[in-house]
């Protein structure tokens, strides 16, 4: 455990290689910005990625700004006295739990980590990973919005709490959240103390030395929300690099796979299904907007496909799996994308085969 | 580089993309990348950035102690590799030109002359527009949505769009097209009507064209569309607001 936590530590890559690899993508895009002949694919490529980080931007910044409130002025004693001892309950509580946190897939992971952290235990907290970016007031109303208050909404909540529930219930195996969750440098003194771990990391000790919460200075509120703003601006830098390379990623297919390679699948009641997943996972929308995208899909695609995308946007995509990576090992990842696609695609082809729309 | 460098690093990043998103809502462009139904959204990008930078900056220039005596908040717990990474989206807003999507995105796109837009917002109040002020996407709603296509035929049209040349439409014929976004360009549709134009094969994809002439319909992959037999067919500067909004 104790190496694990090290090499987690000293992970960085080294300085000047990613400058200049960040400097010649840089240079490369400019230049082909103004370049006749793939001018437009470029100039496509950076409006994309550009409009999806503009996008997103606030939802990120509202789940650190959460995140940092948590940190700062919420005490490990009351997640743990709130949250259910049984994983079951607590699979149960945590797919609720969104209902009052109103973050899209962007903004709960920053704020689970965080809770996780606190000492939520890990049925809940995965639940809440995949539940709350449709379980949450802005998300429902805007849902309604664009399909009316009629089974599609309640179809798309009623699964998602469905979904998220089960996965949550199977991740209840885990017996300590080390065994999934990824070491950070920041780990709380409490979550260190509590599962004997010790940080090897000289940096690490030197600055676990001024542990915030037994600082003088930060008890008043003002300081307290200074805090709340510097823990969160760390926090936005960590996550906000996976907007950043998810959105490039996004833009780079979008600009460069034809997407009539996936519009032209149309109607089959499995693979439009398993077409509109993949488009939701390419497209990486926000789960706030996208029941408005996934309206322009209504008529061309199958409802399952449709319920599918609304169902699987919000808990996977490009961006999302990048940031899970950084909450999570490498194989709990896996499980978070697996185990709700086979759940989503399952539910979509079902309502293919056996509800007439 | 040491961990207060990386603070203060921190700081004129978040800074730096504070003033970025001032700086095109001011100048009107962030209409390139988002709907601007969200434009508020990015008030609460602004006071958050901000208050990440102010918090930040103040805590440097404030305090008279030695930074190193300091306690741990001033020293950025993040790698010199992942601040950097958030320079990409501030180099490439500052240094590519902003411009909007142009006919060129439409070929990876495919142009739709039947947007299945908005079920739910679909009202006759949308359908009622007075023809003159139809945009393109009002029209495409007309045919997609309107029992009665007859009422419509032989109306005035008078939209202004890009010019796309669709290899689906025969040589004096052009699309005159605009992009539909709801939230953001990355989930932009191209929506077209077919124009009926002797000197088709003399407009430049891309330009933006003002297009008047009676409406007709044309039969497209088994659907009836829209089809303007234009009698003027006028260049014009692209509009402020590039996209239109189902």
């Amino acid at each position: 455990m104790k190496s694990i936590l090290s090499r987690s530590i000293s992970q960085d890559i080294p300085l000047g290689r990613i400058i200049g690899i960040l400097l010649a993508v840089i240079i490369l895009v400019v230049f082909l910005s103004f370049w006749p002949p793939v001018e437009t694919a470029w100039s496509t490529f950076t409006t994309v990625f550009l409009g999806i980080f503009i996008e997103a931007l606030p939802y990120l910044l509202l789940g650190t700004l959460a995140s940092g409130t948590i940190e700062v002025f919420v005490s490990q004693d009351a997640i743990q006295r709130l949250s259910p001892r049984s994983p079951i309950l607590g699979a149960l509580f945590g797919s609720a739990l969104g209902i009052f946190f109103p973050v899209c897939e962007c903004g709960v992971i920053p704020l689970v980590r965080r809770l996780f952290r606190k000492g939520l235990p890990i049925p809940a907290g995965v639940a809440f990973l995949l539940a709350a970016p449709v379980i949450n007031p802005i998300v429902i109303l805007s849902t309604a919005t664009a399909f009316g208050f009629g089974r599609m909404l309640l179809l798309r909540v009623g699964f998602t709490l469905l979904i998220a529930f089960l996965t949550g219930c199977i991740f209840a195996v885990v017996r300590t959240p080390w065994e999934i969750l990824r070491p950070t440098p920041w780990i709380t003194a409490a979550a260190v103390e509590e599962s004997n771990l010790e940080p090897h990391d000289p940096e690490y000790e030197h600055d676990h030395e001024h542990d915030y919460s037994s600082d003088e200075e930060h008890t008043t509120i003002p300081a307290k929300l200074r805090k709340v703003f510097l823990v969160s601006l760390d926090e936005f830098f960590e996550m906000g690099r996976y907007l950043v390379m998810g959105g490039l990623i996004a833009a780079g297919m979008q600009t460069f796979i034809p997407q009539s390679v996936l519009l032209g699948i149309g109607r089959g009641p499995v693979i439009s299904v398993l077409a509109l997943m993949a488009l939701a996972i390419l497209l990486s929308i926000c789960s706030t907007v996208d029941s408005f995208v996934a309206l322009s899909f209504v008529g061309i695609f199958s409802a399952g496909s449709v319920l599918a995308f609304l169902l699987y946007g919000p808990m996977v995509d490009i961006k999302s799996t990048l940031m899970f990576l950084r909450v999570f090992r490498s194989r709990p990842v896996i499980y978070l994308v697996v185990i709700p696609f086979l759940l989503v695609a399952l539910v979509g082809v079902a309502i293919n085969y056996f509800v007439a729309w | 580089m040491n961990r207060t460098t990386s603070r203060f690093l921190q700081c004129l990043i978040v800074l730096g993309l504070a003033a970025y998103l001032a700086d095109k809502w001011i100048s009107g462009k962030l209409a390139f990348y988002i709907s601007s139904r969200f434009f508020p959204l990015t008030l609460i990008s602004l006071a958050a950035l901000g208050g990440m930078a102010g918090v930040g900056l103040w805590r440097f220039f404030r305090s008279r102690a030695p930074l190193e005596k300091q306690p741990g908040l001033e020293r950025s717990t993040i790698s010199p590799a992942t601040i950097l990474i958030l320079l990409v989206p501030l180099l490439l807003g500052v240094f590519v030109p902003a411009r909007p999507l142009t006919a060129a995105s439409v070929s990876n796109r495919g142009m739709s002359v039947s947007a299945p837009v908005s079920l739910g917002s679909q009202t006759n109040k949308t359908l009622d527009v007075a023809p003159d002020d139809r945009t393109v996407l009002d029209w495409i709603k007309v045919f997609n949505y309107e029992k009665d296509l007859a009422r419509y035929i032989g109306q005035q049209a008078n939209v202004i769009g890009f010019v796309y040349h669709d290899t689906r439409l025969n040589r004096q014929q052009f699309m005159v097209g605009r992009f539909a976004i709801t939230c953001c360009v990355a989930d932009a549709f191209a929506i077209g009507m077919a124009v009926d134009w002797q000197d088709s094969i003399k407009l430049a994809d891309n330009t933006w064209v003002a297009v008047k002439g009676p409406v007709d319909e044309l039969t497209l992959d088994d659907q009836k569309v829209p089809l303007i037999h234009a009698q003027s067919v006028t260049p014009v500067d692209a509009p402020e607001e590039p996209y239109l909004y189902p």
